[in-house]
């Protein structure tokens, strides 16, 4: 008989590291069991966190009290903030990372939390007992009793991966495939279903000609990831190169087209139409005459590059053939080949909003066995099933956000209420509320949730409370710091490019920043804004205030639409606030269509505003659940 | 009203026709699972036998009624329809009859002894037509309208909504709507893919289109306003002026037609009355109470709101008084009236004629030709000179027919989302045109205008809606 765990989960990416943590921290004895403990917290594909959505996603884990925005910071080669003329709901993080650091800073911050123990297993069976998990057994012939169980297998279910003619079992290049997991979770009642994903082959630096190619360097003044962490600046910076495909590209690979196990039929799994191999973009936009290619850094300890926008499951030479026809790669050799790999994930109809399973209960999914691909994605539903897992030991109510609180919530409602047929990535297209959910506000949104689990250190909230009064007495300065016209009139050249033409009344500094695009730390250079001033009195660390200052100014550019949005949302909670009882019999709601009762069955909805946003099920179906949960619940009072 | 009310399997019946207004012909109509039974307990054949057998879907049959006590109380038909291809989707019965409103409640009283039906709530039909899928919330609204409507333009306008007009013209617009989105999406989402960029000039001036389209039939509802309601007619004017009799004078014969208004929490009586056809709807703002100090005051401020609303105001006018106080006062009181820049055609209506002599008969006509504003000579007391004052009514009918022809939404709550969707989608577009192009915002803007669209066809329905809409239905329809 081995140790005895609150909780267990199965599987140390980037879902697992995030749950066992959390789990940990809020004071479960945990074990994170791994079948290889050298790739904890591993990068398989590129070595990069965050990007349009994604950006949000880390920064809603860090601001809940997650480690990858840490992680990040502690191995980041380049920050950039993408999408910075688009808007300001919509601008994200990214950071390039230096993926051996990311993984052995990760495998050191779970070896060394307290009450969390790693193990090197493979798990061979769940046992279940009246539908309730109850531990896991090992390849050793281990059982570890657990309450609640985490699997975060990611791509490794009876995976295969392809390239070319060349077909191996394993999830990833060099490492194994796990099957019993699978075997277990079938016999348990759960339908599996088949996705695919893939990643481009790594080139040799050394062989690269980067004096032909475009180089894109980080933001001068980089945005940490972490909200409550100093960042690390000891690691040197690195640029990414730019470069394309061409005509000649493109005529080998559709030469190539009966070689490519996509094509052939070998692989029957779905890949994700945002993120299509080489092969695909060929063929499925055959007008394009070139296709964008990003050269990332992997490790600084590495001379090997990662090859954005060449995701193929082409056979070998077929790939050093094409890649040689590229700009800047005429020479070019390929350390590790690209390949597609095919696994099984269950569709995550199946969930609560907690990540549990409806049907086996202490039994949760996060990550790519979901059907999300992304470290991101992966970390924010890891996070919440450790969160979820560790408050219902506790005895303590489930941990969900709404979509109008946070991409997580955007994220999870969509699993659980619209499944997935195809890997599902998170776009900020995907959110309602863009304009509230911004990456700069993240712990605003959820620093009071993430301590209300017990997941921020009393450091981290102290940083947090003095972040909340900095930004609240900037925005006093902001609205009582008064522009006469006088002043603007002897002062032309300070105000040239923020103030156009003569003034007659006088203005606010708020004014001022809806009339133009200048910030607080560009008015405080031009000596219009006391920046100083607020500095020096500032509570919270230099580092945060570029923070403060983002968020300040856009709440008050934008005051119109965070109003608006922030309307609606009231609208919509109060639709969304209405339970649906667990067990709730859909055949019983008199008028309901046969489609409706049987889509409403599937899913099973837990409240009326999820209902709404199943596929196929009507405003008027819905409608007619609200009436018969409204008789429903009344129906006590009645007898009374 | 709780929904709660609505959810249940009883049997339940009203009248279909105006249950206390006389009329030829009165039917009750009947709804549910003991529908028929309910139907064959009462209605026998002329010869007094038991309608025996199966009865016929769809077909009329002759009968008498019989009240509790089995005696024949009335003639006239029944037909059966059965669930699903009824109105409700249930088992209908319709119980034609004698449209005497003291007959109509002895065939309720009657139904209700059989112990198998019950009083329909206000709404109920038009509910379990809902419930059971006969019809999508815009089409439900429809019902309302077409009930409620009170010319026949109204009824038709009703029944385009009905037919699924609204719900046709929204999807295009909505599809035309989310294909802008998605534009600006793709900016956001994909911009690191080097796709080519969005051209927002193009993008606007297709948005812009949307807003001229989506105005126009704003316009084609706002100008139809009048033929379902009958164009409104305000009557302000000094105390004493004559209003009350004027108004009484006008509905005249045709108070026979008068609309359901009264009775309302409004402080304005309203009636409606006919010219040539065309329904007008009278306010009297002198309903309220002229005595004691500040009344004038008092009244103005209420029929404000009338005098807004309306496409015609009469000013009335003690000629007599006036005519001694000099034109400068009437001028006066008109450029106050019109300063409000209400929009609606002001018609002179010198009252009190009968007091005048032929000479001041002449000044008062020079005094109206001086402010260009059509004249109406009359004495209400005396109803003299009414025929010239309805004539000038129909003058004052406003222009613009020809945008009636294409009418899409029958209902004012859709007139104003559509206003607000259209006010979201201008302000992308002006945004567009000062140069300031950042897609989450122009995103958010069509957003919110998606989301008003939503509520129209039920999409984005809240208690709010559902609730509002069921209680405006008038049972048995």
């Amino acid at each position: 008989m081995a140790d005895q765990f609150d909780i267990v989960v199965i599987g140390a990416g980037h879902a697992g590291c995030e749950a066992a943590l959390a789990a940990a921290r809020m004071g479960m004895r945990t074990a994170l069991v791994t079948m290889n403990n050298d790739r904890i917290g591993y990068m398989s594909c590129n070595p990069a966190i965050g990007g349009q959505a994604k950006g949000q996603l880390a920064r809603e884990i860090d601001a809940l009290g997650g480690e990858m925005g840490i992680n990040t910071d502690k191995s980041a080669l380049q920050y950039k903030k993408l999408n910075g003329s688009k808007g300001p709901a919509v601008r994200s993080s990214r950071a390039q990372c230096d993926k051996v650091i990311y993984s052995l800073r990760m495998k050191e911050v779970v070896e060394t939390q307290q009450g969390l123990t790693v193990l090197q297993r493979e798990v061979t069976n769940l046992r279940v007992c009246g539908g309730k998990v109850t531990g896991v057994e090992t390849n050793f012939g281990e059982v570890f009793p657990a309450k609640k169980v985490v699997v975060t297998s990611g791509t490794f279910m009876r995976s295969i991966m392809y390239c070319g003619d060349s077909r191996s079992e394993g999830g990833r290049a060099g490492d194994s495939s796990a099957n019993a997991i699978s075997g277990a979770l079938s016999s348990l009642g759960f339908r599996l279903i088949r996705l695919k994903t893939g990643t481009p082959a790594r080139l040799k630096k050394g062989s690269i000609n980067f004096s032909l190619l475009e180089a894109q360097w980080g933001d001068p003044v980089p945005a940490p990831f972490s909200f409550y962490t100093v960042p690390d600046k000891s690691l040197p910076q690195l640029p990414c190169f730019i470069t394309h495909t061409n005509q000649d590209t493109h005529s080998i690979i559709a030469a190539a087209k009966e070689r490519s196990p996509l094509f052939t039929g070998a692989i029957a799994g779905k890949g994700p139409r945002y993120c299509p191999s080489i092969e695909d973009k060929v063929f499925r936009f055959a007008e394009r005459d070139r296709h964008q290619i990003f050269l990332e850094p992997e490790s600084q300890f590495s001379q090997e590059i990662y090859a954005n926008g060449l995701s193929t499951s082409l056979p070998l030479d077929v790939q050093e053939r094409f890649l040689r026809t590229i700009r800047g790669l005429e020479r070019v050799e390929i350390s590790r080949p690209g390949y597609a790999v095919e696994y099984d994930a269950i569709d995550p109809i199946v969930l609560r909003h907690t990540l549990e399973c409806k049907d086996v209960e202490g039994l949760y999914l996060a990550g790519q066995i979901n059907g999300t691909s992304g470290y991101e994605e992966a970390g924010a539903q890891g996070l919440l099933a450790g969160i979820n897992a560790a408050l219902a030991c506790m005895g303590r109510g489930a941990f969900i956000l709404d979509r109008a609180e946070a991409y997580i919530g955007v994220l999870i409602d969509d699993l659980v209420t619209k499944g997935v047929d195809e890997p599902y990535r998170m776009f900020t297209s995907r959110c309602e509320h863009r304009l509230l959910l911004r990456e700069d506000n993240a712990d605003q949104r959820l620093g009071q949730r993430g301590r209300d689990i017990g997941l921020l250190s009393d450091e981290k909230w102290e940083v947090f409370q003095h972040k909340l009064a900095d930004i609240a007495s900037l925005r006093e300065r902001a609205r009582n710091t008064w522009i006469t016209p006088k002043e603007v009139e002897e002062n032309p050249d300070r105000y040239s490019g923020i103030l156009v033409g003569a003034t007659r009344d006088r203005l606010s500094i708020a004014d001022l920043l809806r009339r133009s695009e200048a910030g607080f730390r560009e008015m405080g250079r031009r000596n219009i804004f006391p920046w100083d001033e607020f500095e020096s009195s500032a509570l919270a660390p230099a580092w945060i205030r570029g923070f403060v200052a983002e968020t300040v100014e856009t709440e008050i550019r934008y005051e119109g639409y965070i109003q608006r949005e922030k309307e609606h949302v009231e609208r919509l909670r109060r639709q969304e606030g209405r339970a649906i009882p667990s067990g709730f019999d859909f055949r019983a709601v008199k008028g309901l269509s046969n489609e409706a009762i049987l889509r409403l069955s599937t899913v099973r909805p837990e409240t009326l505003g999820q209902a709404l946003r199943i596929s196929g099920v009507t405003p008027s179906a819905v409608a007619l659940v609200h009436i018969h949960l409204d008789r429903f619940s009344e129906q006590p009072e009645r007898r009374a | 009203m709780s929904p709660r009310a609505y959810f249940n399997e009883d049997t339940i019946a009203a009248p279909a026709t105006a249950p206390h207004v006389a009329a030829p012909v009165g039917i009750i109509r009947v709804s549910g699972p003991q529908a028929v039974r309910a139907a064959l307990c009462i209605c026998v054949g002329m010869d007094g036998t038991e309608f025996s057998g199966s009865i016929e879907n769809r077909r009329l049959y002759r009968c008498r009624f019989l009240d509790g006590r089995g005696v024949a109380f009335d003639e006239g038909f029944f037909v059966v329809m059965r669930a699903p291809g009824s109105f409700t989707g249930e088992d209908c019965v319709e119980l034609h009859q004698h449209g005497n409103p003291i007959l109509l409640s002895r065939m309720m009283e009657s139904l209700v002894r059989t112990g198998l039906v019950r009083p329909a709530e206000r709404g109920e039909f038009s509910f379990r037509a809902f419930r059971n899928g006969k019809m999508d919330l815009s089409q439900a609204e429809g019902v309302a309208d077409l009930i409620s409507s009170r010319t026949p333009r109204g009824a038709e306008l009703a029944l385009q909504s009905i037919q699924g007009c609204t719900k046709n013209s929204l999807e295009n617009l909505k599809k035309r709507l989310v294909s802008a989105l998605a534009e600006v999406e793709i900016e956001i989402d994909f911009s690191d893919q080097g796709l080519s960029r969005l051209d927002y000039s193009l993008w606007a001036e297709r948005l812009r289109a949307w807003v001229a389209e989506v105005e126009k039939i704003r316009k084609g509802f706002l100008q139809s306003g009048p033929l379902r309601d009958g164009f409104r007619v305000a009557i302000v004017g000094a105390p004493n002026a004559g209003k009350s009799t004027l108004f009484n004078q006008l509905l005249g014969e045709d108070r026979s037609i008068v609309s359901e208004w009264a009775g309302t929490t409004r402080d304005v009586v309203r009636e409606s009355f006919l010219v040539d056809g065309v329904a007008f709807s009278l306010s009297d703002t002198a309903g309220i109470r002229e005595t004691g100090e500040a009344v004038e005051a008092q009244g103005i401020e209420r029929s404000l709101g009338e005098i807004r609303s309306a496409h015609a105001v009469l000013l009335v006018i003690d000629a007599p008084a006036a005519l001694l106080r000099g034109a400068d006062e009437v001028s006066r009181t008109l450029s106050d009236l019109e300063s409000r820049n209400f929009g609606a055609k002001t018609i002179l209506v010198f009252n009190k004629a009968d007091l005048l002599s032929e000479e001041e008969l002449a000044r008062g006509e020079a005094v109206a030709k001086s402010l260009a504003r059509p004249l109406a000579v009359v004495s209400a007391k005396e109803n003299k000179g009414l025929e010239s004052l309805r004539e000038q009514l129909l003058l004052a009918l406003p222009p613009g027919t020809e945008e009636l022809d294409a009418p899409r939404i029958g209902r004012t709550r859709h007139c104003e989302l559509l206003g607000e969707a259209a006010e979201r989608v201008g302000h992308a577009v002006r945004k567009v045109e000062m140069g300031e192009t950042l897609p989450d915002l122009l995103a958010s803007d069509l957003r919110g205008a998606l989301d008003n669209l939503g509520q129209i066809t039920g999409e984005v329905t809240t208690d709010d809606v559902l609730h509002h809409i069921f209680s405006e239905f008038c049972i048995g329809k």
